[in-house]
């Protein structure tokens, strides 16, 4: 799976559907969830779009802030589910 | 019982001095259970059956979930068995009231039945245990006593906050040696700011504005916006207040309780509102409800409506969290206030960087006071009266009567309360500096907290 799509395909999709601002340049590190960027109940969405688009499935119990919060921790986490 | 001279100068000391003095390991959670279980019953006997066959039924079905095999089936046995004792004495009586004459046996006989003070809190709790081995987070209880410690941890399982077993079970089962002095001062603050804020802040509203001005009636513009305005503040202080006394008595136990509150009425949107206040009660609902049913629903619809997905679940989960808090109109209502309050953040689609997402924080904490009318009021009939009078339809006071009627130093009071709640911290946040004068300080804050303990306020969620 490549890295760099996973990520550009994932910050288009915070963006445009789950900051409804598809203008914003998220940073790579930037905190979505504890920044009040995105709130935490939209992880569901998130959730759902990672299984559909990468085929990794990640429990609910892990869709919390501190596991949610930037980009990078949710590519790393979808790169780990694809292992 | 909580707020009492007989809680706070005598059983919480020798309840976190005797578990101290104990050796860790099965002498502490022998002596945490026996504590908890002994103020369940000084606050009513009868109601210790109830904790211990909750505790049970979530044990057993925990077991069987750690031996394997038909992990959904145990877990749907868990959540019925974990929610029966709820349902039964907080809402088999209205249930059976809705059938009719067909449910009135029911509804009398679930008259005569006590609602067990806590039951929502310890059964939420309880059904962590069941919802994490379900999950495969955290490790399965060493024994049944440890799960019971867990289940009736004195300082919180009457209003919370409500833990989760996958965090706070280790902490049960290999507490420190003895507790650091850092962690006693943190403890006594938390304790002692909590008080202050119960008796100092949220009972002296209550007597001075909030009582006189609800039992008024019908009011005009200004005074039921002031009524509904301190109604707000002293909801906050009472429950923070006790949250913290709950956190600070964990904290004397070497035990990180959950935040409950993080400024909740300087949140800028009403989704933010949501993640400030009463925290553990309402990630519970986020996190093994909403999330499950808006997942659920994403999948079955091919997320081809999200929108509709994110709206249904928001005010299926707000109706609950409702109804949670009691089984009456006006909590349904209120529950789904909130509900399209969040359907509405989310379809007007506000960035965060737009002029008009400012506008967002004045008008959530308008619309959660709006709110807590439904909160108050005896019933919706009541609270639809104090809404038009909130609107401006039963007309205007003139400045004069104000003044009469809530008086200079309340309308002080109220307006110094209600500008600490948007810009101030909360005692979570507050950094005590370990000096002469804070201690000094401290001391006076807890005899005069004491004092006022004379004419105990229960805690409002204590109902809960």
């Amino acid at each position: 799976m490549d890295a760099t799509a996973v990520r550009e395909s994932l910050r288009a999709f915070i963006t445009r559907e789950l900051m409804r601002d598809a203008k914003y340049r998220l940073g790579d590190g930037e905190k979505m969830i504890t920044s009040g960027l995105v709130d935490s109940f939209a992880l569901a969405e998130l959730a759902v779009f990672v299984e559909s688009e990468f085929g990794v499935y990640i429990p609910d119990p892990e869709l919390t802030a501190q596991e949610m919060d930037t980009l990078d921790q949710v590519v790393a986490r979808v790169l780990r589910g694809a292992e | 019982m909580f707020p009492s001279y007989l809680f706070l100068l005598v059983f919480a000391p020798v309840a976190c001095a005797g578990y101290w003095a104990l050796p860790p390991g099965r002498a502490r959670l022998l002596w945490l259970t026996a504590a908890g279980y002994t103020l369940y019953a000084l606050i009513d006997w009868r109601f210790t059956p109830v904790l211990l066959a909750v505790t049970l039924a979530n044990f057993a079905v925990g077991r069987q979930l750690v031996a394997g095999g038909r992990p959904r089936l145990w877990l749907f046995t868990g959540v019925v068995l974990g929610l029966l004792p709820l349902v039964v004495f907080k809402y088999a009586g209205p249930l059976a009231a809705l059938l009719g004459p067909e449910g009135s046996t029911v509804a009398i006989a679930a008259q005569g039945l006590a609602l067990p003070i806590g039951i929502s809190f310890y059964s939420f709790q309880s059904l962590t245990y069941t919802l994490d081995l379900f999950h495969r987070r955290g490790r399965p209880a060493e024994s049944l006593l440890h799960f019971a410690a867990f289940t009736s941890l004195f300082p919180s399982f009457v209003s919370g906050p409500i833990s989760r077993w996958s965090t706070l079970s280790p902490d049960l089962l290999a507490p420190p040696q003895r507790i650091a002095g850092e962690q006693v001062v943190e403890g006594v603050v938390l304790v002692v700011l909590g008080l202050a804020q119960k008796t100092v802040v949220a009972d002296t509203l209550e007597r001075i504005v909030v009582a006189p001005l609800f039992a008024a009636g019908p009011n005009g513009f200004f005074l039921s916006w002031i009524a509904a305005l301190a109604y707000g503040a002293r909801l906050y202080f009472d429950f923070a207040g006790y949250s913290d006394m709950a956190i600070g008595l964990g904290r004397l136990l070497g035990l990180a309780l959950p935040r409950n509150f993080a400024q909740p009425y300087q949140a800028r949107h009403i989704a933010e509102f949501w993640q400030r206040w009463h925290i553990s009660l309402s990630s519970w609902f986020r996190d093994y409800l909403f999330f499950p049913v808006s997942r659920g629903l994403l999948r079955l619809t091919q997320r081809r409506y999200p929108d509709a997905v994110r709206a249904l679940s928001h005010v299926l989960t707000m109706a609950l969290i409702g109804l949670w808090h009691g089984a009456t109109a006006a909590l349904l209502v209120w529950g789904l206030f909130h509900g399209a309050l969040l359907v509405l953040h989310h379809q007007l689609r506000l960035a965060p960087t737009s002029v008009w997402s400012r506008l967002e924080r004045p008008i959530t904490y308008l619309a959660v006071t709006f709110g807590w009318v439904l909160f108050r009021s005896p019933d919706l009939a009541s609270a639809l009266s104090m809404w038009q009078a909130m609107l401006g339809l039963h007309g205007f006071e003139p400045g004069a009567e104000v003044m009469v009627r809530v008086g200079w130093p309340a309308l002080v009071f109220v307006l110094a309360a209600v500008i600490w709640l948007q810009i101030g911290p909360d005692a979570w946040d507050l950094r005590v500096r370990r000096t002469r004068g804070v201690a000094i300080a401290m001391g006076v804050l807890a005899a005069v907290a004491l004092g006022l303990l004379v004419v105990p306020q229960p805690f409002v969620y204590f109902r809960f």
